[in-house]
């Protein structure tokens, strides 16, 4: 089995496998017929955190040319039993960039590639729309969409470590981020944060982050409850990409869309925080996230520490927590003594009962004996704390990668840089994939590649409960060329591996060891 | 002289008295997996290979090599994998009735039976003299007449060359599979899509099998006839394997069955939970087209019913009275069945099996060990990463109490499991307080589940 290190470029591969994993059921319905049917897209179904069931898209190529093609969106429940399926038609080159489940609508966020309407030199953005099925399969709503890809001023609209959760189930519909042009001319570009109630006959509420001629104003999805919803707003650099300023926060009454509260991080709070996670209660707003040093250029820069900001319900703070990343790496992280802390790189913000779980990536950095050259170490681990930020306990995932960089600006080195450097490197490979939390625990599930391509991928999960971590790692088939893992409910996974020669992809629930 | 005949008397008592008391158990013991003699039965396998292919039609010799070949490796890797039993004395038994089949009716034949741990009740010819009996055939078949008529069924295909027949669809296959884009879109101009070709090959296969089954039956009758055994066997046989159903728990409430003096059964673990849209959505009616999982293969043979009309019209004649004998190896087939499916992880099959044998044999302490154990592999199968293979998914069985069974087991938390496999024997060996084989069961659960309470 050859799988890739790297990461994009198994991401590469994954896209390979998708394209050409003609599953066994085409087998069994079409041998010798020239309809040939692909899995293109699978993933979970999500009712806000519990997973409701999985979809997998499937394309037929009924005859040659793309016109003759057809897309069919299979639904199984939580326990992978078949609910249905239904036909999209008049779709060419479809991908389902979010899914949502409420209860009792479906929602899917979806964008036909070859329905590009505008692909100017210096901004790019595409159509989306939101299809609102009932059970019957009838699609009882559409919302069309723009969705900003690329600007040449901003480069990337969507940095990577800044999570999008683009679409939202309440009981009452569904929430949408996108982002979209005030005008079609125009350079301003803003985020739309939309409310598309279950009721037909009910009005939609749409919520525009502030426009602002030079930069684009961006929001992303924090928390919410039933009453409240919590979002980040960013602002993105126009000289160096992937740059994000101005953290603020603000919260939208979910019945009318109105805003409750807005909170200017930059100017309010003792440091810059990049929010990262929201927990909305009903008389407080907890947030957690990253800090900066006040007066340096600190997008650029590597966060500082981690932060917590109390808010009341209207948004006036109550307490803010700062703790550097020193204090919890000090003692139990065993590094090299000669080797110092750079960075720490955050993969998700998990609160699982009363703790605070954070999977990440820690660096260090050390000199050579050689001139001019740079050692880097990284660690992955997850880190334990109490909601209050106390240390509770930090586990080593995987052992310690180390790589050696020659040249005098290796040291200051960009975060987004140092991961990649790390990423393409030939050691063996450990992957964060997802979290869930279980009944009274927590869940987390890695990859693990090896650097010999003869030797298996395991799955790597880790446990948290009362009664501590354990860590299990759990072997793939070595016959299978590729594989997929999605979460489940309580201590299950889903795994789907796919095995080229037999054109058959095995897809099945794996119990994970929790006590 | 009197007291010297009570000694006797004495020790003979003392000599016999464990035997008396032995519990079904006792009698009996796994089987070996593993032949003592490996090379012979190679030696047999292959010998029995070459000549199958020695002996078919000369078009289709190139078949004959792919198809004996691939089965006779298929063969090798399930001795290899344990998939047969090799048990001296059901051995006995077996080659005895068939040779005894075989020289009644002159067929000039030396069979190789090879028994298979699998409880579909099926048996299959393989040619030039091997058949493999599942060992699922000796549970359901009730009476010696009823095996010998199924024997007879086998050693008719074996004389007919029905086996041979795969060749003739091979070479049909491959000759359509072989032509080029060319030929087949010749055949689209005449209106003859490749397709449509070979539904037709699939339609020929099908009504070929039919008619050889019932072919078979036919000459069976011919063989039986020569035996002591009645036409009626033929009949009764056939019903039986119609009326084959695995599990067959109709009566059996979970609840009741679980429900421990100190431990509480939860109603939630065999609750249906709610799904999504109620479990139907847009084209639901295809569901079963993309099935992502398809339950074992229970079929034994084709046409099962047109082949049971077709037995009764000729029941009409010859000796249809007879005296049944017991099938002797029925009730250790039960334990063997139990025992296969542990040895391959198949906890969910072990306990509905059990679940099925107890409520014919409620005293039976043999069963209420295995049960316990079990639910024990079915803990450790989820340290093993087997937990998927132990338990099947919810919609495996159609039998509403299994589907119940998986539900509970796939919702109970790890250490619920041996808790209750732990709370059954203790009850168990309180109602058998001399059963050493619960006993010990009782007291490999007890550590386990002391050692997953320390960790918590």
């Amino acid at each position: 089995m050859k799988l890739s290190r790297s990461f994009s470029f198994f991401q590469f591969a994954t896209l390979l496998f998708l394209s050409f994993s003609v599953v066994s059921f085409a087998q069994q319905k079409s041998f010798y017929t020239e309809d040939v049917q692909v899995l293109v897209q699978s993933g979970p179904i999500v009712n806000f955190d519990q997973i409701d069931g999985y979809f997998f898209l499937y394309r037929t190529n009924k005859k040659k040319g793309l016109l003759n093609r057809y897309y069919e969106l299979q639904l199984v429940d939580h326990n992978l039993e078949p609910i249905g399926s239904r036909t999209l038609l008049g779709q060419i080159d479809l991908t389902i960039t979010s899914i949502a489940y409420n209860g009792s609508l479906l929602a899917v966020e979806l964008i036909d590639n070859t329905d590009k309407i505008y692909r100017g030199s210096r901004k790019q953005f595409e159509n989306y729309r939101i299809e609102i099925y009932n059970g019957q399969g009838n699609e009882i709503r559409r919302e069309n969409l723009q969705y900003i890809t690329f600007d040449t001023n901003a480069k990337y609209y969507q940095p990577k470590d800044i999570q999008q959760k683009r679409l939202i189930a309440t009981p009452q519909g569904f929430i949408n981020y996108s982002t979209t042009l005030i005008e079609r001319t125009a350079t301003k570009t803003r985020s739309k944060i939309m409310f598309v109630p279950n009721d037909p006959g009910q009005e939609t509420w749409t919520y525009f982050t502030e426009s602002n001629k030079e930069t684009p104003i961006l929001a992303a999805f924090l928390g919410k409850n039933d009453h409240t919803l919590v979002s980040l707003e960013y602002r993105l650099s126009l000289t160096i990409p992937g740059k994000v300023l101005d953290f603020g926060v603000f919260g939208l009454d979910l019945k009318s869309g109105k805003e409750v509260f807005y909170l200017d991080s930059e100017h309010i709070t003792q440091y810059p925080i990049r929010f990262r996670k929201a927990a909305v209660e009903d008389d407080r707003i907890i947030l957690f996230g990253e800090y900066f040093e006040r007066d340096s250029d600190y997008s650029y820069d590597y966060p500082k520490g981690l932060a917590r900001i109390d808010l009341t319900s209207k948004g006036e703070i109550l307490d803010q927590k700062y703790v550097p990343y020193e204090a919890f790496l000090k003692e139990p992280l065993e590094v090299d003594a000669s080797l110092e802390f750079k960075t720490i790189s955050l993969h998700d913000y998990i609160i699982n009962n009363d703790q605070l779980v954070l999977p990440m990536e820690v660096y260090h950095i050390g000199k050579t004996n050689a001139m001019k050259k740079h050692r880097f170490t990284r660690n992955t681990c997850m880190l334990v704390l109490s909601k209050d930020l106390e240390f509770l306990q930090l586990d080593k995932i995987n052992r310690e990668e180390s790589l050696t960089f020659i040249g005098i600006f290796t040291k200051h080195l960009p975060l987004s840089k140092l991961s990649t450097l790390f990423r393409d490197d030939e050691n063996d490979q450990v992957r964060y994939r997802f979290s869930r939390s279980y009944e009274d625990g927590l869940l987390s599930v890695f990859d693990l590649l090896k650097k010999d391509s003869d030797e298996k991928a395991k799955i790597k999960t880790y446990v948290l409960n009362r009664a501590g971590s354990m860590q299990e790692e759990m072997d793939l088939d070595p016959k299978s060329n590729h594989f997929t893992v999605h979460p489940a409910r309580n201590d299950y996974i889903l795994v789907m591996e796919y095995y080229g020669e037999e054109k058959r992809m095995d897809t099945r629930l794996e119990r994970i060891r929790i006590e | 002289m009197l007291s010297s005949l009570f000694r006797i008397v004495f020790l003979f008592c003392l000599l016999y008295a464990p035997a008396l008391l032995a519990q079904p158990w006792q009698s009996y013991l796994p089987s070996p997996t593993q032949n003592m003699d490996t090379l012979s039965l190679y030696a047999k396998l292959s010998f029995r290979r070459d000549l199958s292919i020695s002996q078919s039609p000369y078009d289709y010799q190139e078949e004959a090599k792919e198809v004996f070949h691939e089965r006779h490796e298929q063969l090798i890797e399930s001795v290899k994998a344990g998939k047969f039993i090799f048990h001296e004395d059901l051995q006995f038994y077996l080659d005895s009735l068939f040779k005894e089949l075989t020289l009644v009716n002159d067929l000039g034949l030396d069979p190789l039976v090879l028994v298979r741990r699998s409880y579909v009740p099926n048996a299959r010819s393989m040619g030039e003299g091997i058949f493999i009996i599942n060992i699922g055939l000796l549970q359901q078949i009730r009476t010696e007449e009823e095996l010998a008529y199924i024997f007879c069924h086998e050693l008719a295909h074996d004389h007919l060359h029905h086996h041979a027949q795969n060749l003739e669809h091979r070479h049909a296959l491959n000759a359509l599979e072989s032509e080029s884009w060319r030929t087949r879109r010749k055949r689209k101009k005449h209106g003859i899509p490749a397709e449509e070709e070979f539904k037709n090959i699939l339609y020929r296969m099908g009504k070929k099998s039919r008619t050889s089954e019932l072919a078979a039956d036919s000459l069976a009758l011919i063989f039986l006839d020569r035996t002591p055994y009645p036409r009626s066997a033929a009949q009764q046989a056939l019903i039986r394997l119609h009326g084959f159903k695995f599990p067959e728990l109709s009566g059996l409430n979970l609840k009741l069955f679980f429900q421990l003096d100190s431990f509480s059964f939860q109603d939630h673990w065999i609750e249906e939970e709610k799904k999504m849209f109620g479990g139907s959505f847009g084209n639901s009616k295809d569901a079963d087209e993309f099935s992502i999982f398809n339950p074992d293969s229970l079929d034994s043979h084709p046409a099962l019913g047109e082949r049971l009309q077709s037995i009764e019209a000729l029941l009409k004649v010859g000796n249809i009275q007879g005296h049944p004998i017991k099938n002797p190896w029925q009730e250790v087939a039960d334990y063997m069945i139990i025992e296969s499916f542990l040895d391959q992880g198949f906890t969910v099959h072990a306990l509905l099996s059990i679940l099925e044998s107890l409520e014919k044999e409620p005293e039976n302490t043999y069963l209420h060990a295995q049960l316990g154990q079990s639910l024990l592999a079915t803990y450790q199968a989820i340290g093993n990463h087997k937990f998927n293979l132990a338990v099947p998914p919810t919609n495996y069985f159609d039998d509403p109490t299994a589907t119940q069974l998986i539900r509970m087991l796939r919702k109970m938390r790890p250490h619920e499991i041996v808790e209750l496999a732990y709370y059954y024997l203790q009850e168990k060996s309180e109602q058998f307080p001399d059963d050493p084989l619960i006993r010990t069961q009782w007291q490999n659960v007890k550590d386990i589940l002391e050692k997953i309470n320390k960790k918590n």
